[in-house]
């Protein structure tokens, strides 16, 4: 099997808490049952409206939150009721882009201790290796290493993005989740942000989970895309395959909400508009919890909650209609 | 009178401890009346300094230190204060980026929708809850009676920004000034706003300025566009001629740098290098020309003059003058 990363059924409930006891009253459903592997080498794109639970899926699978359920799987070993102590060996092959690289640096560390400090926990080598390492990891991800002893705040958008790139790389992992890494940033810079990601995924066969709100952009640096309602995954297939011939009507929504950068095409196009907004997360409709605001429902809709079908070719959906 | 709005010469300056920051150099642009123009550019180029200066919003240390803004034919650059609080929210509406913090936490929503009404159109609070009621249902708010004694809190992101352009068009403003209104929402919501918006406008005929950096949305919304950078205007033009003919590199560059969704190959991105310039210290001739790729040494020395072309395409670029590059080497 040539799967990195696993995640099976995977629940991330994050309780809310009244009174002075802290008596649960209820739970925000922010990952519900989620499945999906990634192989080595390969970028899964996780897409989805704000508050769909993806960052949500991200943080768990790294196990930056505890899971609620399921199962995490990392190179075919469950990880997921692993210690922090045991974490710490898989959490080098695993690192994290964070979206704001405005608040992800911190602002009192030189550019090479910010470098440096993933080194120093994860003790690789030893500190004339170290200068060396931060002064070729500058290199490769396009800044100066004469930079190295400037602070962030000297830097604009996208060369902290570089940074934050740069400190992710230090230990050299495998598998690195991206939460949305250029949404911050200009729109000139975001395709140098974009190909880097994509010259270091080739050079060092690295695997992504991209998470991100741009589908173009997602479109574009993804094998396979997943898109996500409301905790739940709707929709996965290859990613040419999802913009070409989507299924599921929040998907076909979703797709057609997209502005295009043309605007005889964009004059052509045929929007489909949703009604209202994503429901919140605590008080999720019953069954399909998109079916308030999609127009095929049926009875069965209301009732009962859809599990993913493979309807061939590596393309899953969880509809009723189908 | 068919420009709304005339904008010559506008130099605006902040006054910083590190500094004079030119945020705007001499800008030349104007709106047509009913017609909508997208501004588009990148962080610090100058788009939002220019709608503020425009309903002079600029701070205390932000100054207009030359040029003319007709409003109406009117000149707004040396009015008081008094004056421009009678065009703010009655003939110029404004919509700001981010509708989490453009609405008042403490205030309900009904309060603040009044508010304008009340000031500009004289209105009684009886008579100005009314029209708040027709302006929620109109930008799709369901049970618009019971949610004007809502916070903004007991909104959502669409919702606060539908709330926003209900303030914004309650007193029928001539001219719309948008800034990055759909940037902080999703696709989904960001779709419906801009149907809005456009709704909105052949309703009223109110003249649109939209300021954005997502190609698409202007693709979608604008007649016209204008291309800034480096506090100043690159090319200008319309949509069409824009996207399918665009002059001056920073244009093409833009365009170049979006993936197309449409394409089943693969293609790499081709993006700007470099990074947008500073300000403080704005380089000596084009502003573009450490990131262009066809610099010349002119380009080093000398801002170029807007060119015209026939179809009314304006660009600012030494490579568009012949006499420039049948002499210039490229560096």
């Amino acid at each position: 099997m040539g799967d990195l990363v696993r995640v099976e059924n995977l629940k991330k409930y994050f309780p809310i808490r009244k009174g002075i006891l802290g008596k649960k009253i209820n739970y925000v459903k922010a990952v519900d049952n989620v499945s999906f592997s990634i192989k080595s080498g390969e970028t899964l794109g996780l897409v989805g409206e704000s508050g769909c639970g993806k960052t949500t899926t991200g943080r768990t699978v790294i196990k930056l939150y505890e899971p609620t359920e399921g199962k995490i799987y990392y190179e075919d070993k469950d990880i997921t009721n692993l210690t922090n102590r045991e974490m710490m060996s898989i959490r080098r092959k695993m690192q994290m882009i964070f979206q704001d690289p405005y608040a992800s640096l911190n602002p009192r560390m030189t550019v090479s201790d910010i470098i440096r400090e993933s080194m120093v926990v994860h003790k690789m080598y030893n500190e004339n290796e170290r200068r060396e390492k931060i002064k070729e990891l500058l290199d490769i991800v396009g800044l100066n290493s004469e930079q190295a002893n400037r602070y962030p705040h000297e830097f604009s958008g996208g060369q902290r993005q570089r940074v934050g790139i740069a400190r992710a790389l230090a230990v050299e992992p495998k598998f690195i989740i991206c939460d949305e890494p250029i949404s911050a940033l200009d729109v000139s810079i975001q395709a140098q942000i974009i190909n880097t990601l994509e010259d270091l995924q080739k050079k060092y066969n690295l695997t992504y989970l991209f998470i991100a709100h741009d589908l173009s952009m997602v479109k574009h640096i993804s094998n396979k895309i997943a898109v996500m309602y409301l905790g739940n995954m709707v929709e996965v297939a290859e990613s040419n395959e999802l913009y070409m011939n989507p299924q599921h009507p929040y998907t076909k929504a979703l797709l057609s909400a997209i502005p295009i950068p043309d605007p005889d095409k964009s004059k052509k196009k045929k929007r489909i508009m949703l009604e209202g907004e994503v429901p919140s997360p605590i008080k999720p409709p019953r069954g399909c919890k998109f079916h308030p605001r999609c127009k095929y429902k049926k009875k069965i809709c209301t009732e009962e909650q859809p599990v993913l079908k493979d309807l061939g070719n590596n393309h899953k959906i969880a509809c009723h209609l189908f | 009178m068919d420009n709304i709005l005339e904008v010559t010469n506008l130099h605006t300056s902040f006054y910083t401890m590190a500094g004079e920051v030119k945020a705007v150099n001499g800008l030349d642009f104007s709106v047509r009346k009913g017609s909508t123009l997208g501004i588009v550019g990148e962080s610090g180029s100058g788009k939002s300094v220019t709608m503020l200066s425009i309903v002079k919003l600029l701070g205390t240390n932000g100054k207009i230190k030359e040029g003319s803004i007709l409003f109406n034919g009117e000149d707004v650059v040396d009015k008081k204060e008094d004056y421009m609080q009678t065009l703010r929210g009655n003939k110029i509406g404004m919509i700001f980026q981010d509708p989490m913090t453009s609405l008042n936490p403490v205030l309900t929503v009904g309060y603040q929708i009044c508010e304008s009404l009340i000031k500009h159109k004289n209105m009684s609070r009886r008579q100005a809850e009314k029209k708040a009621v027709e302006l929620l249902s109109e930008v799709g708010i369901p049970d618009p009676k019971n949610r004007l004694n809502n916070y903004p809190h007991e909104f959502s992101g669409g919702m606060r920004q539908r709330v926003m352009i209900a303030i914004a068009v309650s007193c029928n403003p001539q001219l719309l000034i948008a800034d990055e209104p759909t940037t902080a929402l999703d696709v989904t919501i960001q779709a419906q706003i801009l149907d809005l918006m456009k709704r909105l406008q052949s309703e009223l005929d109110t003249s649109i300025i939209i300021i954005t950096h997502d190609l698409g949305v202007v693709a979608d919304i604008a007649d016209e566009i204008m291309v800034m950078y480096g506090g100043n205007m690159v090319e200008k033009g319309s949509t069409r001629d824009i996207f399918y003919n665009p002059k001056h590199p920073y244009t093409k560059g833009l365009l170049r740098s979006v993936p197309n969704p449409d394409k089943l190959i693969k293609e790499k991105l081709i993006p700007i290098d470099g990074q947008p310039p500073d300000l403080l210290n704005l380089p000596k001739g084009c502003p573009f020309s450490p990131r262009c790729p066809n610099t010349m040494k002119i380009c080093l020395m000398k801002n170029p003059d807007l060119m015209e072309f026939e179809n009314g395409q304006k660009a600012r670029c030494w490579l568009l003058n012949k006499e420039a590059r049948a002499k210039g080497k490229v560096i």
